[in-house]
């Protein structure tokens, strides 16, 4: 779908006006740009209205007529609201309007009497000629599906959120969405209530054995799902913690007396999680050498030792020199012998190893002998490595306790500091010492909880364990009566049929988030700072990270590079749905498409670098974007980065209609624009 | 048919060095590190395996060559005869009787409780080792030891 012109008339603040859109491939993206009200988002509700019949304003959301042109109206008479967009979708030309009448009541009757909204989708036959759709409302949504509709058209400001623990099921919707797998969630939940209403038959029947079965899983689901409950009451309470203190921190920094004090205490402290973070990785190092590394620096003396044994041996003939042919094949296809000399091909050791296969015999100890001589030759230099490296991670280690020991010591003058400032603020809010006392035990807190998380989830995983135990006796268990085991055939099929649609929606879905990672990740570190990294988890978890020496952490959330990230998963969507297009696979739930994307405000309340790297994100999300943006957004370095990739730029001028009887009013000023012949 | 493995029991440096700090990955690697270390001391529990409670399977030993060479090396220096090269119960049983005794060691040597039993293990190793005295710069080592 590739978006050709809008046209509104009598449309809120817009008597009428028309957008021709960049349709070009290199300059892909229009420009729309205006003051604070002037009507960026009714530009977004045109579509989504003209489109689905849908509008989201702030205020009035029947009143779709212009205020101005109503007011005039004399008593009696209609004004028509109109939106119309054209648009190409796979080599055809379409056209799609909605209309509403409004009917003016009498004089005083300022909005008018809204009639209904009628709807026509026509495609161009020849040049001129519309053929009118018999349903047409119907096609648009094949076209571009209404679940797609909100990935697409969509606020900026809006979108930050999608980075974020809290926004999984935000992140997990839209992978659903994008490939049509909300049909088989709902095919999941209807085969759970046929599982559940065959069980209630096959409990009727089942004897008292299977019954009691029936009744301890009962239980056993109860207390999973109680356990579930109240871990989530604890992980609420965590995250209300975490905010508390996020807050007290920002309060601390905003406070004159505190400020500086604070301000090194969070460095400080993260100094310390960066040393930490370091120590483990030392260890992790340390433990992974000693694993086998201890067992070859206690055992090199037994190796070597009875490699010169054996070596002796040899030499006065004691094992048995002969080897395998098998071994001897293996040392030409190595290219290597024993002794370490080169066998290259035709030279003299390759033949005489050649010559060898002839003469052999079976002796296995020879062999093995022969195989011990050879690793006990490089023993001896994997236990320098070793040594090298353990003598080097302790030394490391040294180095990071001394700046442990001394960064502790910073933190604790710095707390001792922050204790003794214990005047109250200007308007008799806590002194800086309450706060750092209340933010302490907000911590204490915080991390008795999250051990009470630990323990909840173990007990939960000893529940489940039990609960898997009864579903196999349930499985197992046998039937004396007929009805009983033709209830427990059924089922069983429906807890296997469901088992096996969630088992495929859960790997496309996995799929497609693994798909949309790689694509976020790309996307992400090709414009953000280069020690920064976005990710979609396991989880579902839109998440972006921050690297501290060797090792990621996580980045707080409300920074510019979650906006990034955002607009990142939105592209990858789009990238997805245009790939599966472009491949014309069959498939049951999505065959993908070519989708533009509506953006409004996407810069947010972003800084100039930020704002620089979004508008330089932006052309790559998709291959048509038609962004809205604030006079406000738009200068500086948005524009200078702008200018040159956007084919079509328009300005809203907006006259607030005081002074001179008139009302409120948008026009739309063409500033550039990419003329296409059609 | 010749065995495919040995029994032997898991004492508490097992629990403390594998299933609690995991300064080792596997208990495998660790009944190789303990054997290692009875030879070394010449220190061993005849017929340790006799009513031993765990199972250790050749198949890991002879999985890595490192294990599988320490193995033979030091079944044959014990007997000093070569047919034990390919003997692997005769082999396993020493590496059974060595562990259980290396087991006893790594135990007392590491049971303070402390927060850095990787630390501790990895200056164990390094003064433990003769294995290249003469390369090693001995300031270098005493200055962290």
């Amino acid at each position: 779908m590739k978006l050709e012109t809008l046209e509104l008339t009598n449309f809120r603040q817009f008597k009428n006006g028309k957008i021709d859109f960049s349709t070009d491939q290199d300059r892909n993206v229009t420009v729309i740009h205006g003051q604070n009200g002037a009507g960026k988002t009714t530009l977004l509700n045109a579509f989504t209205w003209v489109l689905y019949e849908e509008a989201n304003f702030d205020t009035r959301e029947d009143r779709l007529v212009n205020e101005g042109q109503i007011t005039k109206a004399a008593p009696g008479s209609t004004l028509t609201v109109k939106v119309q967009l054209t648009f190409f979708h796979e080599n055809d030309r379409y056209r799609a309007t909605r209309t509403v009448d409004y009917t003016k009541q009498n004089n005083q009757d300022l909005d008018g009497e809204m009639g209904n909204p009628s709807f026509s989708l026509e495609q161009q036959s020849s040049p001129g000629n519309w053929d009118r759709l018999s349903e047409g409302q119907k096609r648009v949504k094949q076209i571009l599906p209404d679940r797609l509709r909100s990935l697409f058209f969509f606020d900026g400001e809006d979108i930050e959120e999608l980075a974020g623990v809290d926004n999984q099921e935000q992140i997990q919707k839209a992978i659903q969405n994008i490939m049509g797998l909300t049909i088989l969630e709902r095919s999941i939940s209807h085969l759970k209530q046929v599982a559940d209403e065959f069980e209630a038959e096959y409990r009727e029947y089942a004897d008292d054995e299977v019954e009691e079965l029936f009744r301890n899983r009962d239980k056993l689901e109860q207390r999973i799902e109680k356990k579930t409950d109240q871990i989530q009451t604890r992980k609420d309470k965590r995250d209300e913690l975490s905010d508390r203190i996020e807050e007290i921190t920002t309060q601390l920094e905003n406070i004159d007396e505190s400020s500086d004090l604070e301000q090194a205490l969070q460095a400080a402290k993260e100094e310390r999680s960066s040393v930490n973070t370091e120590l483990e990785a030392v260890d992790s190092t340390l433990s992974s050498e000693l694993t086998k590394g201890g067992t070859l620096a206690l055992a090199l003396p037994v190796i070597k030792e009875t490699s010169a044994d054996l070596e002796e041996l040899q030499e006065n003939d004691l094992l048995g020199s002969e080897v395998s042919a098998d071994f001897l094949d293996t040392l030409l296809d190595r290219g290597k012998c024993v002794c370490g000399r080169p066998l290259e091909e035709h030279s003299m050791y390759y033949e005489r190893v050649e010559d060898l296969k002839s003469e052999v015999g079976v002796s296995d100890i020879g062999e093995t002998a022969v195989r011990l001589i050879a690793a006990a030759e490089h023993a001896d230099e994997d236990y320098r490595d070793l040594e090298k490296t353990l003598l080097e991670s302790l030394e490391r280690r040294h180095t990071l306790a001394d700046e442990l020991a001394e960064t502790k010591q910073k933190i604790a003058d710095l707390e001792q500091e922050l204790d003794n400032l214990t005047l109250p603020g200007d308007s008799g809010t806590k002194s800086p010492a309450e706060l750092k006392k209340e933010r302490e035990e907000a911590e204490a807190q915080r991390e008795s909880v999250s051990q009470d998380i630990g323990m909840l989830i173990e007990q939960r995983k000893g529940l489940e364990d039990d609960l898997d135990a009864v579903s196999a006796d349930l499985e197992n268990a046998r039937e004396e009566q007929e009805q009983a085991t033709l209830a427990k055939k059924r089922w069983r099929a429906a807890l296997q049929t469901r088992a096996e649609i969630e088992s495929s929606f859960n790997k496309v879905q996995n799929a497609v988030r693994k798909l949309a990672d790689q694509r976020v990740s790309t996307m992400f570190e090709s414009i953000a700072h280069k020690d920064l990294s976005a990710e979609i988890t396991d989880e579902f978890e839109l998440r972006i990270r921050q690297r501290v020496g060797d090792q990621w952490t996580e980045l707080s959330k409300g920074t510019g590079e979650t906006q990034i990230a955002s607009l990142a998963f939105i592209g990858s969507l789009v990238a997805i749905a245009r790939e599966r297009y472009e491949k014309d696979t069959q498939s049951s739930y999505f065959t993908g498409g070519i989708y533009p994307i509506v953006m409004d405000s996407p810069f947010g309340a972003l800084d100039d670098d930020h704002r620089r790297q979004v508008a330089r994100l932006i052309p790559d999300l998709g291959s048509q974007i038609i962004v809205l943006v604030t006079d406000a957004q738009w200068g500086g370095p948005v524009e200078s980065e702008m200018e040159d990739i956007s084919g079509a730029m328009y300005t809203l001028d907006f006259d607030d209609g005081t002074g001179d009887g008139n009302y409120p009013e948008t026009r739309i000023r063409t500033e550039k624009a990419l003329k296409v012949d059609y | 048919m010749a065995r495919d493995h040995i029994k032997y029991d898991r004492n508490v440096a097992y629990q403390r060095l594998v299933d609690e700090e995991e300064v080792f990955s596997t208990y495998v690697e660790f009944f190789m590190f303990c054997a290692a270390l009875g030879y070394s001391r010449d220190e061993k529990v005849p017929q340790a395996y006799k009513g031993a409670e765990h199972k250790l399977l050749w198949s890991h030993i002879e999985g890595t060559e490192l294990f599988e060479t320490v193995s033979k090396c030091i079944a044959y220096q014990e007997t000093e005869d070569p047919d034990v090269l390919d003997d692997q119960e005769r082999q396993l049983e020493f590496l059974a009787e060595y562990a259980a005794s290396g087991a006893e060691i790594a135990a007392e040597e590491f049971e303070t409780i402390g927060d850095d039993l990787v630390g501790m293990v990895t200056r164990f190793v390094l003064e433990e080792s003769p294995g290249s005295e003469a390369e090693r710069s001995e300031s270098d080592v005493s200055n962290l030891l």
